[in-house]
């Protein structure tokens, strides 16, 4: 225990470190927007986290909450010339709102009935998005602006510097959040929501909260997204999107921190990496699905924490043979 | 009125296809303990296969429909051995989200193989249509309805009158009981399995004409699919076929009366209606959950 907790020490500056110096040496446009995507992708990431890995409900329309940051960023930006911040706070509240209305379903519904009734809220969101003249019907919102940054537009690699300022932020929130009485209420929750109500935990509360911190996040990610792409359509909020963003939560490690950042550098840099097989990528995100459960249900950040244990073990046994045999 | 009635008949033809998928859902659902979420891309599966055998190689009907029921139920059992089978003894959200992944990998894997493209299906029964009074019938969906009554009694005779089906009841009813009586796990889970798969098929060939086929066609039928199972009740046979006839009612009426770009929206709503006032379902029992 204080084994791990001594390279968390060393881990977590060294990390936050190498991020903020890996935009200096990205050098052009296209590097660039693989980091903000994969910050991105961070940040709603660590929101689906929260949801289902430390609560185990599974949403699958939290590309819905993604669009309606993109959407209220792009439509306040672009048409009543709002600045960046106004809008994300916009976003913040929307999202917040809409993840409590649809939370207010987790309270009685779980497993597949939530799926079910996620994927109805995603289809129906999407279907508003395609036929409403103020999001721009199924054409999307072109010419959306970057924010302001002292009087000009932000470039790159400022955007970059945002999105990891929120990235941080994020995963901080997480932090605090799942090391908390709210966190373990989170876990109990999870593990079993009848013997965490026999003990005080008021689940329909808890349940109402973590859908709306998780769809808050998504908001924000989405807020990030449509500034920084410049275009949106509704082609980009779809379920398939859902699935993209559960496929890298197990993918790093449900319940694991740290997972969402593995798994959303992974998803992103290999979405890019992709890019020729552009039609194998969704096919590939399945069996990485249905492969990572089978053969590492803690992710892949679950299987490099069991290498480092087994590393560490390996080292303090060569060095104190001694004390072995004395024990 | 006649508009009305035509309508409803529209309808109750769609419904009692998305009431042959409910059953194969319900009783993997019923006898696993576990939703399989892929049932639709599972059926697009099979319309590919028919389409295969019977447009592109030209074979007879009578031929291809049950060489495709063949193709797709070893499509099924073969995802079943190394996707699902490794995973009954985890937790169910894991199972879930292991079905979400074989959807995702046999949708887009099809559209690796078959194209973007939707492929029209020429019609199984031809015929002129029929007039009753002002109502006008296609043959193609009076056929569809029959074809769907017909599978439903046979299912619930299967389920009711055999050895298998009984012990899919018993194995529905008590795992640990129905094991230690007997009943082969084993078997029991590749019949279910394989029955699920050959209704999608049949299903999926019987609605190819009407909304053509292609690689994502799973997506909203396998949505409205669910929808049945919720609203009929889960893991509820006369409900899975309630919810269906149900949910293909209000989209035809929706579409008719309301708009039919929200023809998606229609029984989502109906879900939400249903599941605020019988969250267990219309026919659906209520479960006692223990610590």
């Amino acid at each position: 225990m204080k084994n791990t907790n001594n390279s968390a020490k060393v881990l977590v500056p060294l990390t936050a470190g190498l991020a903020l110096m890996v935009p200096l040496f990205l050098g052009n446009n296209y590097y660039y927007d693989i980091f903000i995507m994969a910050g991105i992708y961070t940040i709603i990431g660590s929101g689906m986290n929260l949801l289902l890995g430390f609560t185990g409900q599974l949403s699958m329309g939290h590309a819905a909450f993604y669009g309606f940051g993109a959407y209220i960023t792009a439509i306040g930006m672009k048409s009543y010339g709002l600045p960046f911040w106004l809008c994300v706070i916009l976003a913040v509240g929307f999202c917040f709102a809409m993840g409590m209305l649809l939370g207010s379903t987790s309270c009685k519904l779980s497993g597949i009935f939530l799926v079910v009734v996620t994927t109805g809220f995603n289809t129906v969101v999407n279907l508003i998005m395609v036929n409403w003249e103020f999001t721009g019907r199924s054409f999307g919102i072109p010419g959306i602006p970057k924010p302001d940054w002292f009087g000009s537009p932000m470039n790159k690699l400022q955007y970059c510097y945002l999105v990891l300022a929120f990235v941080f932020l994020a995963l901080f929130v997480s932090y605090r959040v799942v090391h908390s009485k709210t966190g373990r209420a989170f876990q109990a929750m999870r593990d079993n929501a009848i013997a965490a109500r026999s003990v005080g935990v008021n689940v329909n509360k808890y349940k109402l909260l973590v859908f709306a911190v998780s769809a808050v996040y998504a908001g924000v990610a989405g807020a990030l997204y449509a500034s920084n792409i410049g275009y949106i359509s509704p082609t980009s909020f779809t379920s398939n999107v859902s699935v993209t963003i559960i496929t890298m939560t197990v993918l790093g490690g449900l319940g694991d921190l740290c997972g969402c950042i593995v798994g959303a550098v992974v998803v992103g840099v290999l979405m890019e990496a992709l890019r020729e097989f552009g039609d194998y990528q969704l096919t590939l995100y399945g069996v990485l699905i249905v492969v990572i459960l089978i053969f590492m249900p803690k992710g892949l950040m679950g299987g490099l924490r069991s290498l480092y244990r087994r590393l560490c073990s390996l080292v303090s046994r060569r060095r104190t043979p001694a004390k072995q045999e004395e024990v | 009125m006649n508009l009305f009635l035509q309508i409803c008949i529209q309808g109750l033809m769609l419904g009692s296809m998305y009431a042959i998928l409910t059953l194969g859902y319900n009783i993997i659902y019923s006898t696993m303990g576990m939703a399989h979420y892929a049932q639709g891309d599972i059926m697009m599966v099979g319309a590919f296969f028919a389409l295969d055998f019977f447009v592109t190689m030209d074979l007879p009907i009578y031929v291809a429909i049950p060489l495709s029921v063949i193709c797709n139920v070893l499509v099924m059992l073969v995802i079943e051995r190394l996707a699902y089978r490794p995973l009954y003894s985890r937790s169910r959200t894991l199972l879930l989200l292991c079905t979400i992944g074989v959807s995702t990998v046999l949708r887009n894997a099809a559209q690796l193989i078959w194209g973007t493209q939707s492929f029209n299906f020429p019609t199984i029964f031809p015929g002129d249509i029929i007039h009753i009074g002002e109502v006008y019938l296609v043959p193609q969906n009076l056929w569809i309805l029959g074809v769907g009554v017909v599978m439903m009694l046979l299912l619930n005779l299967f389920m009711k009158k055999t050895k298998v089906g009984r012990a899919m009841q018993a194995v529905s009813m008590n795992r640990s009981a129905a094991a230690l009586m007997g009943v082969n796990m084993q078997t029991i889970t590749m019949i279910t399995y394989g029955m699920s798969a050959g209704m999608a098929t049949l299903a999926g060939v019987m609605l190819a004409p009407i909304v053509k086929v292609y690689s994502t066609m799973g997506v909203s039928i396998g949505a409205k699919v669910m929808i049945s199972a919720v609203v009929g009740g889960m893991g509820s046979m006369p409900g899975a076929i309630l919810g269906g006839l149900l949910v293909g009612l209000v989209e035809a009426l929706g579409g008719m009366y309301i708009s039919t770009t929200f023809k998606e929206a229609y029984p989502v709503v109906l879900l939400l209606v249903v599941l605020l006032n019988r969250p267990q379902g219309i026919l659906g029992r209520k479960k006692v959950v223990k610590v």
